[in-house]
């Protein structure tokens, strides 16, 4: 087996537990008060779920964007997508 | 060994940001695209349309079924459109193909509650990066682009177990 899919299977094994330590690094990475400041409230509410759950799509929906504009908000927001 | 993977869209947007779309072809000998996926990314058609290996599926009427089924009941707990990560899930599953996802808390929690779908290969992007590292198309050190994308965590296992890579 290689490497690459021994870390994967390795991933999804343990994955309660590393979405855990995942959800904490992205809410760490939040600035709540720019967010609030630059984003509207479609927005805030799709980022308060991708902190909870990273979905991608889902969060892209809510906040009325496609998925790459909202990654794109992200990272502008320096958000974590861990 | 190459092989056949179903792909979602934030798994693309993310590689897509990575400037590392173009070498799916390395790794995979076939892309399957489900249409909703595909919709979600028209913004970078082009680029995938340069991929020789991408193939967008039209699901079956009881792919559809399925994916109508699961899409309801994820609903009822975690609002917004999640359609394009499951019909990749739908399609790995009746497919016997591999998922390749970043968005892998539904198909997670699908996996979880309905068992047939316990045996699809889910991989997230950090299982790309590490095949490329593998076959030798990037260095270690592109790692250090993953930082926001993935965990410290992540991001060192793969340092360490490829930095004597050859």
């Amino acid at each position: 087996m290689s490497n690459a899919r021994q870390m994967a299977e390795e991933y999804m094994k343990n994955f309660e537990e590393m979405e855990k330590e995942a959800r904490k690094e992205r809410k760490k990475s939040v600035k709540w008060k720019i967010v609030n400041q630059r984003c509207t409230q479609k927005q805030i509410d799709a980022i308060k779920l991708f902190i909870e759950y990273r979905l991608f799509e889902g969060a892209a929906s809510i906040a009325e964007m496609t998925v790459l504009d909202f990654v794109l908000l992200l990272e502008e927001l320096e958000i974590s997508r861990v | 060994m190459k092989e056949i993977a179903v792909l979602d869209t934030s798994f693309l947007v993310n590689i897509k940001l990575l400037n590392i779309l173009k070498y799916l072809c390395e790794v995979f000998n076939e892309i399957i695209i489900s249409p909703e996926v595909w919709n979600e990314s028209y913004q970078f058609h082009s680029e995938l349309e340069n991929l020789a290996c991408i193939k967008i599926l039209r699901l079956e009427n009881e792919e559809i079924d399925k994916v109508n089924q699961l899409h309801d009941e994820f609903k009822q707990s975690y609002p917004g459109k999640h359609r394009g990560e499951i019909e990749a899930l739908v399609l790995s599953q009746s497919r016997g193909y591999s998922l390749v996802v970043s968005d892998n808390f539904a198909p997670w929690y699908i996996r979880k509650h309905h068992d047939e779908y316990s045996k699809v290969n889910i991989f997230r992007g950090t299982y790309f990066i590490a095949r490329l590292i593998e076959i030798g198309v990037l260095e270690v050190d592109f790692t250090e682009k993953l930082k926001g994308i993935y965990s410290i965590k992540d991001i060192s296992r793969i340092r360490k177990r490829y930095s004597n890579h050859e």
